[in-house]
């Protein structure tokens, strides 16, 4: 059967309601739902409005109608869930409603049921890195302090069953959120277990992995920014810089840290004139504008943002950063 | 960005369903429909500015 009628013959079975965010009660039931930023989101529910269900995004007729029946399977509200949950736990219900609150954004006590799921199953499965990532989207989020997530990020360490790629993982994650957080001078034992960690693997990506977490260590860590700029680069292989793909990873580190910005600047400079028109001309030009705002080149910046909005003007993100840049230079 | 770990990238791709939907009823009328008729209702929240 086609998926259009499987899709079809599905739907019959609910009162399907599309509401667009942006417009009529569709902004404020988006309110009411707590919708977020990710499009199209499917909210099931009861005929009083009640949660029973939600997952975001349709990639796909299979991964859809996957998603529809696993909600359909049991129509119990949320709210009866957890009051259900509360009294009389299970391993499944805890990971059900772990993945429920990570997906409204309530990552900590998303992080909560997977501790719940992980007392509940014992030993058989861990859950320490799904415990880890919830508690770094909550400081991501502004919702707990930094600190609070480095006990979860311990024991994804101190795992009985260490899993190597969890402990890069979280090298990675930890360091991207101190960075945000200003939180740099407390991560030096998560970068040693990560380069460790990613050296085990011998794949280009563990290559590159470790490349970068050893360029953070130097830059953070010992405080060298030359060596960071130089373990960043051997990451690339050897004649890394006559490769023009490496220049926009090179560039985004490089900003992303606020070193080296001038060397940043000029590759993603050539690779931009040489970038087909389009989205990925406009991931260039974006960058540029970035490098050249953080350098104190506004002029630039800003026509750099323009550009970019140009090459892309169905991203929402170029537009947002051409507006800001505007707002900025008072136009 | 809401999420440190999952970007999902925003793809709007809707429902094929949605595009014959010739009449928008409302949520009063959608729910009033799904209590009569002992359905529960799916809200497909998409983006269209």
């Amino acid at each position: 059967m086609a998926s259009e009628q499987r899709i079809s013959d599905a739907l019959t079975q609910v009162v399907h309601l599309p509401l667009n965010i942006k417009k009529g009660e569709g902004i404020q039931l988006g309110e009411r739902y707590s919708v977020g930023p990710y499009f199209p989101v499917f909210i099931l529910t009861n005929s009083e409005g009640a949660v029973i269900n939600r997952w975001t995004g349709y990639t796909g007729a299979e991964r859809f109608l996957r998603s529809f029946y696993k909600a359909m399977s049991n129509l119990t509200p949320i709210a009866e869930r957890i009051a259900a949950f509360d009294k009389m736990p299970s391993h499944a219900e805890a990971l059900f409603l772990a993945s429920y609150h990570a997906d409204i954004s309530e990552f900590v006590k998303a992080a909560k049921y997977y501790q719940r799921a992980q007392t509940l199953n014992g030993s058989s499965t861990d859950y320490s890195y799904q415990v880890f990532e919830n508690y770094a989207n909550a400081a991501w989020n502004d919702q707990i302090p930094f600190d609070d997530v480095l006990p979860a990020a311990d024991a994804v360490l101190e795992a009985p069953r260490k899993n190597l790629q969890n402990i890069a993982s979280v090298a990675q994650l930890i360091c991207k959120l101190a960075r945000r957080r200003d939180a740099t001078d407390r991560i030096a034992k998560y970068l040693q277990a990560g380069i460790a960690a990613s050296g085990a693997r011998k794949d280009d990506k563990g290559r590159k992995l470790q490349a970068e977490l050893k360029a953070d260590q130097a830059l953070y860590v010992h405080g060298d920014t030359l060596g960071a700029i130089e373990q960043k680069k051997s990451g690339f292989g050897e004649n890394w810089d006559t490769n023009l793909n490496n220049y926009l990873p090179f560039a985004t580190y490089c900003f992303e840290r606020r070193i080296n910005l001038e060397e940043a600047q000029r590759f993603v400079e050539t690779a931009a004139q040489r970038a087909s028109d389009g989205s990925f001309k406009a991931k260039h030009l974006s960058l540029l504008a970035n490098i050249c705002e953080a350098r104190g080149n506004f002029a630039d910046a800003l026509r750099h943002a323009e550009a970019a909005a140009v090459q892309d003007p169905d991203n929402e993100a170029y537009a947002k950063q051409l507006l800001r840049m505007r707002e900025a230079a008072g136009r | 960005m809401k999420h440190l770990v999952i970007i999902i990238s925003a793809v709007v791709l809707l429902l094929p369903t949605m595009a014959k939907a010739a009449e928008q009823i409302s949520f009063d009328q959608a729910a009033k429909l799904s209590s009569q008729g002992g359905k529960p209702l799916l809200l497909e929240f998409f983006r269209d500015d």
